[in-house]
């Protein structure tokens, strides 16, 4: 896999929203991505099977502050599910930036980003 | 709040903190400038070739002992051979999983080449 071929093979042409080192710089923010399918977590003892697992996983680095997934609407191919979490210290979540990025989940290949904490919104608190 | 005591299923991470990888040039970090629909993009990417490379080189793995969901009935075909084995299963949801993908990733763009072993998925024609 060639990222820089890769990228232009599945996206045509680059679209209008604008490049950025968001995903790069340093945040309390982190992204977990491809630990399911879409399909996965439609059922809710799934997501909540879910959000549990990245709980204990990330609590290993420091103290979580709150976890988001979104789920994905159907209509949109380029919607997929993202795993935010917020930890209350940046060093923690560098460290899980750094440390959970190539782990495995499921048989899967973990992929992280930093998010920036301005856009991170959670929507309703437990 | 969330709390494991609401747990149905075992935790699904793998133990090894270090594993092998399994795909050349997987990123572990999603690099810089990348556009949030050219993130999207790349993980489908990404996705559609770790589901090749299990189907088409394996090993195609599954939970084999604990905590696992429980199997349907066997199935069999007309030489009396098992077609529903947790194998197979898993393996048809793959090829499921991997058909959605890229079906999403010509939606994305018409000019996506499918992996070669790629068959679209058609109806099952009923017997």
């Amino acid at each position: 896999l060639n990222l820089a071929s890769s990228i232009p093979q599945v996206l045509g042409t680059i679209r209008s929203n604008i490049p950025s080192d968001s995903n790069t710089k340093s945040s309390t923010v982190i992204q977990l991505f491809n630990l399911v399918d879409r399909e996965d977590i439609q059922d809710d003892s799934d997501y909540e099977n879910l959000l549990i697992d990245v709980k204990e996983e990330c609590e290993e680095f420091g103290e979580v502050e709150s976890i988001f997934i979104s789920r994905p609407k159907e209509e949109n191919p380029l919607d997929i599910v993202k795993v935010f979490v917020k930890f209350v210290s940046l060093e923690s979540a560098q460290r899980a930036w750094m440390s959970i990025g190539g782990r495995r989940y499921n048989y899967r290949t973990i992929i992280t980003a930093f998010y920036p904490e301005d856009f991170y919104i959670l929507q309703g608190q437990d | 709040e969330i709390s494991a005591d609401n747990r149905t299923r075992k935790n699904k991470w793998d133990v090894d903190k270090n594993p092998a990888v399994s795909l050349p040039g997987i990123p572990k970090t999603i690099p810089p400038g990348l556009t949030d629909d050219q993130l999207s993009s790349l993980l489908i990417r990404v996705r559609i070739d770790e589901i090749t490379k299990k189907l088409v080189t394996g090993p195609i793995e599954y939970d084999t002992k604990e905590d696992r969901s429980r199997s349907p009935s066997p199935v069999y075909d007309n030489t009396g051979k098992r077609t529903n084995t947790r194998e197979q299963r898993t393996r048809d949801k793959l090829a499921k999983e991997r058909h959605n993908l890229v079906t999403n990733a010509q939606q994305i763009n018409p000019n996506f080449k499918p992996p070669s072993d790629y068959q679209p998925i058609h109806k099952k024609k009923t017997m």
